[in-house]
């Protein structure tokens, strides 16, 4: 998404903002700078993005108070899993590379609810205008946009975007709820998966009615326990691999290598009461033993403890896809699982846990 | 031998009727020669006395409804005077300074100021390779 030219970034275009409830609040009283003052004398001392706790929680205390704690202000999902990776004499450094690099796509009130987020280079979404329900394109999609955006919109080349999309045209707030946004749902959550799943495709008004026996020739009671839905019900997704860091005169950067384009079924690393099945599909993460070498030596001495396959819910849904074509398509076959030779020899010990030994036998078959 | 002294009716008329002359006589100067005595006249009560008066015995009026209680915000207290002088004048408060914020608001709507004023943010020289 290119980013808005300087100007535009903070024009206000849409005056009646200034009669809104937050217009008669006065730019100084959220923005500080010079009263009285004109032209860039009164740019002293302003502060570009407020603070969401300074600025908002004064009204909206609940929300402000709870988003503290939410994913996407704490990014509590990264900092745990490079802390597991890493040793705790290492984590000085992980927080400075993380400071670098991970921070632009923290979220404050307002990079969601008036402008673009700091990591597309900010600027006014709607004339300053404050979005009860942000933009979905500039600022859902604006951050999850290489992965989700692509596969929900059908922009992978050769694959179906998703049906939600396609045929219902559902923004992302249709399933994703404020109070998932705002981390009210399970302010506990330490990562994207904690607790149960939320959204749920059988959710009250959503796919409630599908169980086993509802009809539906492959909606067997043991297919429910062994499966989530996206096992069947997702397809081609994008894996990404060997990200690094690291800074050039002050300036942080990152090279990746290209995406591979790929679905594989492993087994579930977070198998629990409330996500019981044994097999959901698992995406390739772009983190390599020497992802964060620019700041030290070794900083992933524990690289092995997490798989970099890891659990995943696609955003490609389809009613039919290859796995829905026939039995065989998954019985006594390894095509779509994780097998030991779709990993790299160096991340073998890491994905032990996900890696498919042996495919559900074929149908008629005594094992 | 003794002598019987009897009068008749015919004497006695004479000397009856003077007695009750005199007698009309005495009551009339007597009666003209005496104050008059006073009558009591009924006054109408002072205001003290008529709140100071005792309870009667007379059986009070039948209570009527209390009226339903209205809207009227109730009297509150007068708070009793103090000995505490009253300034004459009140301490000066400090006005807080109205915010201006007009030349923010001029700029910032005005779509030829601010492609006047705006400097374009330099891009990094090093730019990230792949997709984020």
């Amino acid at each position: 998404m290119p980013p808005l030219e300087a100007w535009e970034k903070v024009y206000i275009s849409n005056e009646d903002f200034l009669d809104s409830i937050h217009g008669q609040m006065g730019c100084i009283t959220c923005h500080g700078g010079v009263s009285g003052a004109k032209g860039m004398d009164a740019h002293e001392g302003v502060v570009r993005e407020p603070d969401s706790v300074e600025a908002c929680g004064a009204c909206h205390s609940e929300t402000v108070t709870a988003d503290q704690n939410s994913l996407h202000s704490d990014l509590a999902g990264y900092t745990r899993v490079l802390a597991a990776r890493s040793s705790p004499e290492n984590m000085d450094a992980i927080e400075e590379m993380m400071g670098n690099h991970c921070t632009t796509c923290h979220t404050t009130c307002g990079q969601c609810h008036v402008s673009r987020p700091t990591n597309l280079g900010g600027g006014l979404t709607a004339g300053h205008e404050f979005k009860e329900v942000p933009p979905m394109n500039l600022t859902c999609t604006g951050c999850h946009g290489s992965r989700i955006e692509n596969e929900y919109k059908g922009r992978n080349e050769g694959v179906s975007g998703d049906l939600h999309w396609i045929k219902n045209g559902m923004p992302c707030f249709s399933c994703h709820s404020a109070d998932e946004m705002h981390g009210t749902l399970d302010p506990e959550a330490e990562f994207r998966y904690d607790g149960p799943p939320s959204p749920s495709c059988q959710d009250p008004d959503c796919h409630e009615a599908v169980a086993p026996g509802d009809g539906i020739p492959n909606h067997t009671e043991v297919h429910f326990e062994a499966m989530s839905c996206q096992v069947c019900h997702s397809t081609t997704y994008k894996n990404c691999y060997s990200c690094h860091v690291a800074q050039e005169e002050g300036v942080a950067f990152f090279q990746i290598e290209p995406s591979v384009m790929d679905f594989k079924i492993g087994r579930n690393p977070l198998q629990s009461e409330d996500r019981p099945w044994t097999y959901v599909p698992v995406r390739h993460v772009p983190v390599d033993p020497e992802s964060f070498a620019y700041y030290g030596e070794d900083l992933l001495p524990n690289f092995d403890a997490v798989p970099t396959w890891k659990y995943a819910t696609p955003h490609n849904i389809q009613r039919q896809t290859p796995q829905t074509e026939s039995c065989t398509a998954c019985h006594g076959s390894t095509e779509f699982f994780l097998t030991a030779d779709d990993v790299l020899p160096e991340e073998l010990e890491a994905n032990q846990d996900v890696i498919v030994e042996e495919p559900p036998p074929a149908l008629g078959s005594s094992n | 031998m003794n002598k019987t002294t009897t009068f008749s009716s015919a004497s006695l008329w004479p000397r009856a009727a003077v007695l009750a002359v005199l007698l009309v006589l005495v009551l009339s100067l007597a009666a003209c020669g005496a104050e008059p005595t006073p009558t009591s006249v009924a006054q109408a009560p002072t205001a003290t006395e008529a709140m100071a008066a005792e309870p009667t015995d007379t059986e009070a009026p039948p209570p009527t409804d209390t009226p339903a209680p209205t809207d009227t915000p109730l009297p509150t207290d007068t708070p009793a005077p103090t000995d505490t002088p009253v300034p004459t004048e009140p301490p000066p408060t400090p006005t807080p300074e109205p915010i201006d914020d007009t030349g923010c608001i001029a700029c910032h709507t005005s779509q030829e100021t601010l492609q006047a004023m705006a400097t374009e943010e330099e891009a990094p020289e090093v730019e990230s390779e792949g997709e984020g």
